[in-house]
């Protein structure tokens, strides 16, 4: 589940690479055609090892639908709101038409009475869920890097690790008919690009997956995300992927397409591993075009257009800035925001958060201890940020306009603890929705003498305030889930922190874990990790400053260069030339020793750790 | 000497938002800004697409408006841009009307200008108009209560007016002594040649022909009714009430045609804690004899 984008451009530029350079009396271009006339099956197979993993990666499933209904929710509650503020903004600079001046009432009572309460829930559920420490540890526990017992591995480790060519020959072996041919081409595909890419990415991160989990899977999404902005025609969007699949293939996986995966997994692991069942594909299947599916929907800049204010939002008097007071106590007992994901965070319990009128703005709270050089706490200020800054300044305006609107029915005016905050207005508003609550004759007079007093411009500077609020909760919610690796960066992201500085390469050694996982954003620190063998210097065909497309597309300057479509091209004139280097080599896809080492077993824990070569027929 | 308040200093730049108005080409964002930045005029602040030259506003004739906005922080933010304009005042002032208003987002490390915003300037008004920029995020929001600054980050203004004098006039200027935020704060204003580098590019990107030799022999005063006191050093109470000000000046006689003198207004507030003067605002007058 690493990364689609990369799987699919390899694909492509394999694809291409192949129709360029061979002539048509070449009879590896009638055994590449099944490339060409069954893409959809194709592409499948380079997502090969996406789809194992599918049959295993619940806790991510979890995490990625619990964040896609948050997303849902508050992308649908910044819809009403604006379309209350319309209303509101309408009756203000129009009190005198009458329809107006109700339907602006009729707004901010819904506004006070629906609304409101739902971003204060939401507030709360956002808090827990991006403050949960199980959100970064979404990823499943490597067996090879805590030296358990290969045959206790998951199956996602072992397809990438063990019998690795072994299992894509048996997949071309078992292949009878077009369809299940390309799955297995692309599934050669897939190996190829895992190899130049996780080259490439282990060079960025600065070790392999098992050393670094999550800086890995960031790594490995910006390198998708920068693919698909930089290559999109070798790289499409994940609409696009997810289509391709659904109407290739279909919503279920055909049982021809199981049995063939079957029979490869039977025959590569079978006589090691006679008593572990083979993946469920078909409910990995389900689970890989739901995965598409979110991620897709994952997207903040197409799909949320920020809000514009409509009347002047600076009326006179201008009411009191709302701003936050972090207290020590909420970022982890620190003066500084570096430990934003201790205290009480966005439920605002008594005595960590304070919210009051004036007073020193809390991003300078967090500004202060920040020094985003390394990205070491990158981590760490954008929680901190979302949670004691922009959560608990949504659950402030909230308490304040529902408080100017007339105050509850439910909702917790006083729910931040020291909110002795207020618009300070009158009673006018909260007369008026009375009024047309309970339909009193006077319920035109009252609205209009509502919105055409001095509170009606503060009202809807007010819902300005937190329709901004709203759209800054939004982006940094998403930040935060692009910076873990749940969600896909997008391309304005690649120019910013974290992710503009994990697209070239750095540095060409093999870092030990880091004792802080959360630092996961910065260039590791930890120990260089030794070997008892060879190679020492893990060879890297990346050199410093390579860009991800340096390891997918055979472009003419990079013709010496080994990408994922010449690795590609290697592979599948082997498959069919006799030479069949996949019958008698597996590699390590995960790179984690340098480009193209074989696989190998041994002890990851003791420095240095231990590499024994494995046989063609071992695990 | 005037300093800097502390939301301004160096240091926080890549924390969360840091939103600017860029006044030069390096432009961190550290305020108070360098000796060759003319306080009275941002090249941030477009008309039409280019810097505001300060030249007069024709009234009734819609124009664009836009400000050029930095995100110096790690984060990517919304912020709310807000032009306003007043008459010609040495700070803030309650008369500050809203001209435009953009809300937009802004990427981490992003300089960019807002979308253009039509706006006519209303008839009736000064010959000469302030425009003054400011820009506010929940994630670096305008400091408040205190200090409400030019020399604050989230500030930024054009604020000169051009008078052409005839060699020997004596002209009298209406100004406002602002208040702003500081109602109870001693304030001091200070008039003055500026032969300030920024003030002699602004002159060459202009074609004034600044004459140094003038600029000593002008002799510029302030008048205010409530300070009871004429001189280039006003000492005044905003609490006092009267705002209204007079620059007098005469331009001498030995003047040329063509040739400038640019006088620089700068209204201090002395900050009760240690009596220091901190530069809250400043406009300018640029005399060309004629």
């Amino acid at each position: 589940m690493r990364d689609y984008f990369s799987a699919a451009a390899g694909l492509s530029a394999g694809t291409t690479y192949a129709s360029t350079i061979l002539s048509t009396g070449d009879p590896l271009t009638a055994s590449l055609s099944a490339l060409t006339a069954q893409p959809s099956h194709a592409l499948l197979g380079a997502f090969f090892d996406a789809l194992v993993a599918h049959d295993w990666g619940t806790d991510e499933m979890q995490q990625l639908n619990k964040a896609l209904d948050l997303w849902t929710t508050l992308t649908t509650l910044i819809g009403q709101l604006r379309q209350a503020r319309a209303s509101l903004e309408a009756g203000v600079a129009n009190p005198t038409d009458s329809d107006t001046a109700i339907a602006a009432i009729a707004a901010a009572a819904g506004a006070r009475d629906r609304i409101l309460p739902q971003i204060q829930d939401w507030t709360k559920q956002a808090g827990d869920f991006v403050q949960d420490p199980s959100l970064l540890k979404y990823l499943p526990t490597c067996g090879e890097a805590t030296d358990s017992d290969p045959k206790t591995w998951q199956w996602p480790e072992l397809v990438m690790t063990r019998r690795t060519g072994a299992l894509r020959r048996e997949l071309l072996k078992s292949s009878t008919g077009t369809a299940a041919t390309a799955l297995a081409l692309g599934a050669v595909s897939g190996y190829a690009t895992q190899l130049t890419m996780g080259s490439w990415r282990n060079a960025v991160v600065g070790g392999p997956p098992r050393n670094h989990p999550l800086r890995s899977r960031l790594v490995a999404r910006t390198a998708g995300a920068w693919l698909r902005a930089n290559s999109p025609a070798l790289t499409p969007s994940l609409s696009e992927l997810l289509t391709k699949l659904q109407t290739g293939i279909g919503p279920t996986l055909p049982s021809a397409l199981t049995a063939q995966m079957d029979k490869a997994m039977n025959t590569a692991y079978g006589q090691f591993l006679p008593a572990k069942a083979p993946p469920d594909f078909k409910k990995a299947y389900r689970s890989l075009l739901r995965h598409l599916e979110i991620l897709d929907q994952l997207r903040f800049w197409i799909d949320v257009p920020l809000g514009q204010p409509s009347v002047p939002v600076i009326p006179a008097p201008k009411p009191p800035p709302i701003q936050v007071l972090v207290q020590a106590s909420a970022v982890g007992g620190t003066s500084g925001g570096g430990g934003g994901g201790g205290g009480g965070g966005a439920s605002g319990q008594s005595g960590t958060i304070k919210i009051q009128s004036g007073g020193q703005a809390g991003a300078n709270v967090a500004a202060k201890n920040y020094t985003g050089k390394s990205g070491a706490e990158w981590w760490k200020i954008v929680l901190a940020v979302f949670v004691t800054i922009l959560l608990v300044a949504l659950l402030g305006i909230v308490g304040a306009i529902v408080g100017a609107l007339g105050g509850p029915p439910g909702i917790a005016t006083g729910a931040v603890a020291g909110g002795s905050i207020g618009l300070g207005l009158g009673v006018a508003f909260g007369e008026a929705i009375g009024a047309w609550e309970d339909n009193s004759h006077d319920t035109l007079a009252q609205a209009q003498q509502a919105l055409s007093s001095p509170d009606g411009a503060v009202i809807c500077k007010a819902l300005f305030d937190l329709d901004i609020a709203l759209y800054s909760a939004a982006s940094q919610f998403l930040t935060l889930l692009k910076g873990i690796g749940l969600a896909y960066p997008e391309t304005p992201d690649l120019t910013t922190p974290p992710f503009k500085e994990l697209l070239t390469v750095q540095s060409l050694e093999i870092h030990r874990a880091m004792p802080t996982p959360e630092s996961f954003a910065a260039y590791p620190t930890s120990p260089v990790e030794l070997a008892t063998s060879p190679p020492q210097t893990p060879g890297w065909p990346y050199g410093p400053g390579a860009l991800p497309g340096s390891a997918i597309d055979q472009s003419p300057v990079q013709l010496t260069s080994v990408t994922a479509a010449s690795l590609s091209m290697v592979l599948w004139r082997d498959c069919f030339n006799g030479e069949d280097v996949l019958g008698h080599e597996n590699h390590n896809l995960e790179s984690d020793r340098g480009f193209m080492m074989a696989a190998w077993k041994g002890a990851t824990k003791p420095q240095p750790i231990s590499i024994n070569l494995l046989p063609y027929g071992a695990i | 000497m005037p300093e800097g308040n502390g939301n301004n200093g160096h240091g926080d730049q890549t924390a969360s938002a840091y939103f600017f108005f860029p006044c030069y080409t390096g432009d961190d964002g550290s305020r108070p800004a360098p000796k060759f930045v003319c306080s009275w005029r941002s090249p941030a602040i477009l008309v039409n697409g280019a810097p505001h030259d300060g030249k007069l506003l024709p009234p009734d004739k819609p124009l664009q408006l836009s400000a050029v906005v930095t995100n110096g922080g790690a984060l990517p933010a919304a912020a709310l841009v807000t032009i306003q304009y007043a008459p010609m005042s040495a700070h803030f002032t309650d008369d500050l009307q809203i001209a435009a208003q953009f809300s937009e987002f802004w990427l981490s490390g992003e300089t960019r200008a807002t979308t253009p915003a039509e706006w006519t300037v209303p008839a009736g008004l000064p010959s000469h108009v302030c425009l003054l920029a400011s820009i506010d995020s929940l994630l670096d929001p305008i400091p408040t209560p205190l200090p409400q600054s030019i020399a604050d980050r989230h500030y930024s203004q054009c604020n000169l007016d051009f008078i052409i004098v005839a060699p020997g006039a004596t002209i009298s200027v209406p100004i406002l002594l602002g208040a702003g935020t500081f109602r109870e704060h001693l304030m001091h204003a200070v008039v003055r040649p500026d032969l300030s580098a920024g003030a002699d590019a602004f002159a060459r990107s202009n074609r004034l022909h600044l004459d140094p030799e003038l600029a000593r022999q002008v002799k510029p005063a302030l008048e205010n009714r409530a300070a009871q006191e004429r001189g280039p050093v006003l000492r005044f109470n905003p609490r006092d009430g009267d705002h209204d000000a007079k620059l007098v000046v005469q331009m001498p006689k030995t003047a040329r045609p063509g040739q400038a003198v640019i006088l620089t207004v700068e209204q201090f507030v002395m900050m009760p804690k240690d009596e220091r003067l901190q530069l809250i605002g400043s406009l300018a007058v640029v005399l060309v004899a004629g």
